[in-house]
């Protein structure tokens, strides 16, 4: 016996809440192709589907996408944590006694050690005096438990898994050190000197810090880079994706920096870096030098392509594409248009060909980038 | 979402037994309506991915407390909505400096802009009326109206998330359409026979 088609007996209605019919609608393309065969299949059903599609599409939430890829990391950052059992696999109630009292002697032993060791550390700081330096010996030496240390003498980078799944890609002449595991309950740290870039597993519950010389890195789940060469001036640290925060270690840092707000994070977005001068620990804000498309490749190409654009959408485009706030005079700029094809350049290339036909400048402050324009003429 | 109520509930036992693959498989499945809903609060990409994570690691966390049967799409709805709205007023009370834009806005949602590229012109101009309209609502009336059509959960389940009775999603459902119906003129619907909101109304009651 032959099973009928159920959507020849669809109503608008049905059509209009079809999970199927809806996703293909909003998605589209080779997934709508189903349906235009459908149709011709089935004509008497063409002004159905075409009114059913119509209203699907006026009635739907517009939401910011999250990419497939994305969604699939947070699903395995999340199950690495429960497999690396960081979370806490029997709750309170069902610990035996002798969990309980192992629990309270590690309470007890705890509190022990960070009494000594802040002890041992006030001491030292008292002995050392001001010229305390925060490098990469004097952050490890402060460390109570045992880390393991990692170089890179080679010529080629060094990829090193860290125990909780974190990558980490180590450059030439750089050292890492970190726990065997991250037992803090509260955060899991490593220390950088050289160049390293991140790709951290998400933990909500437990932040991931980076320490090099002055500076803090902290994220939740992100890729990031931190550049701190012993001989440098300065450490960076540069956003690939996600947020990222970053501030003075408050225990290196003078007494009057520590009562101003200069101590105080500053969040990174994607394309941003900050440059952290080891002298002054004064922190600068800037983009990076060469700003990733944070979309598909193929997606981005399509949306760079300008015909006759306002220049509105145009920024709006390129702060889509790569994440950065693009700061300019709307109303000024009302009546200004592009047409140009910006694909295959870099984003200071693209602004800079906008500039041009603005018959204006660009500047980089504080992560951002500011158009001085003077607007255009009404056509 | 591809899930049947019957597998939903198969995974579910999975999980309460201790099956890390039913709950990465129950997080994979629910990350987008989840999120979706999120975003109506905050667009902040990260704390929606914070969050989503985090309740699904209490979930496990507490695992061995929950019910066998429970309804999940409300369930997770409700524990969703609570958790983040917890950590939005975290946010709003330790800023001091103003507030990042993407955290001050209330429930909100815009119909169909990311479609205008390939949706017709009558489409957006029904789009854009329907937008007018819906962000006069109050925020209580839209929020209701989104998980009744975007995420179409009964009466009950919507009254469960809101933490209302299930007579009070009724009354805030009629009111916020005959809102819609009667600020809907006529010339709006002329090239569409059907008028939406009467469908709306007809799926409803």
């Amino acid at each position: 016996m032959l099973i009928q088609d159920p959507y020849l007996n669809y109503s608008l209605e049905d059509f209009f809440w079809d999970e199927r019919f809806r996703a293909d609608v909003l998605n589209g393309g080779k997934d709508f192709a189903y349906w235009e065969e459908w149709v011709k299949l089935h004509p008497t059903h063409q002004p159905l589907v075409e009114k059913a599609k119509l209203m699907i599409l006026s009635v739907y939430v517009d939401n910011i996408t999250f990419h497939e890829d994305e969604i699939q990391q947070l699903v395995r950052d999340t199950q690495k944590i429960l497999e690396l059992d960081y979370v806490d696999d029997f709750p309170m109630e069902d610990a035996t006694p002798a969990r309980k009292m192992n629990r309270y002697w590690a309470i007890a032993a705890s509190i022990v050690l960070m009494v000594v060791a802040s002890w041992i550390f006030v001491e030292k700081n008292k002995s050392v005096n001001l010229s305390f330096q925060p490098s990469y010996e004097n952050l490890i030496k402060a460390i109570p438990h045992q880390l393991i240390e990692r170089v890179n003498q080679t010529n080629a980078p060094l990829i090193i898994t860290l125990p909780d799944g974190t990558r980490t890609t180590l450059s030439t002449n750089s050292k890492i050190s970190y726990p065997e595991k991250f037992i803090a309950l509260d955060k899991r740290e490593v220390f950088l000197v050289g160049e390293a870039f991140f790709e951290v597993v998400r933990n909500t519950q437990k932040p991931f810090l980076v320490y090099a010389e002055g500076l803090v890195t902290k994220v939740l789940g992100t890729k990031f880079r931190v550049r701190s060469y012993a001989i440098d001036k300065e450490v960076v640290v540069e956003v690939a994706s996600g947020r990222v925060s970053v501030f003075a270690n408050p225990k290196f840092a003078n007494d009057d920096k520590k009562a101003s707000n200069e101590l105080s994070s500053i969040v990174l977005i994607p394309n941003q870096k900050v440059s952290f001068l080891k002298s002054d620990a004064s922190i600068v804000k800037t983009l990076v030098n060469n700003p990733i498309l944070l979309k598909p490749e193929q997606e981005a190409k399509k949306l760079i392509n300008f015909d006759d654009t306002p220049i509105y959408t145009v920024f709006a485009v390129l702060k889509e594409v790569y994440g950065i706030d693009i700061v300019f005079d709307e109303e000024l700029l009302a009546e200004c248009s592009l047409n140009a094809n910006l694909d295959g350049y870099s984003l200071y290339e693209q602004l800079n060909i906008i500039c041009k036909a603005l018959n204006g400048s660009y500047e980089v402050l504080d992560g951002r980038v500011i158009i001085n324009a003077k607007g255009c003429f009404k056509k | 979402m591809n899930f049947s109520i019957a597998n939903d509930n198969v995974i579910w036992q999975n999980l309460l037994t201790g099956d890390r693959n039913a709950l990465a498989k129950l997080m994979h499945a629910f990350f987008r309506p989840l999120a979706n809903y999120g975003l109506r609060f905050t667009s902040d990409k990260e704390l929606i991915k914070d969050s989503v994570q985090e309740l699904f690691i209490v979930l496990w966390e507490r695992r061995d407390q929950l019910a066998t049967s429970v309804n999940l799409k409300s369930y997770l709805f409700t524990s969703f909505r609570r958790l983040l709205l917890r950590k939005l007023k975290k946010i709003h009370k330790t800023s001091t400096i103003t507030l990042d834009p993407i955290y001050v806005d209330s429930f909100s949602f815009v119909l169909g802009t990311e479609s205008k590229i390939i949706a017709s012109e009558q489409a957006n101009n029904l789009s854009n009326h329907f937008n007018q309209l819906i962000a006069k609502l109050p925020e209580r009336q839209r929020e209701v109206v989104y998980l009744k059509f975007f995420e179409s959960l009964s009466r009950e389940e919507i009254a469960n998330i809101l933490e209302i009775a299930p007579q009070t999603v009724s009354n805030i459902l009629q009111i916020a359409l005959s809102k819609l119906k009667i600020a809907t003129p006529e010339s709006v619907w002329k090239f569409c026979t059907f008028p939406l909101v009467q469908l709306l109304v007809e799926y409803l009651f």
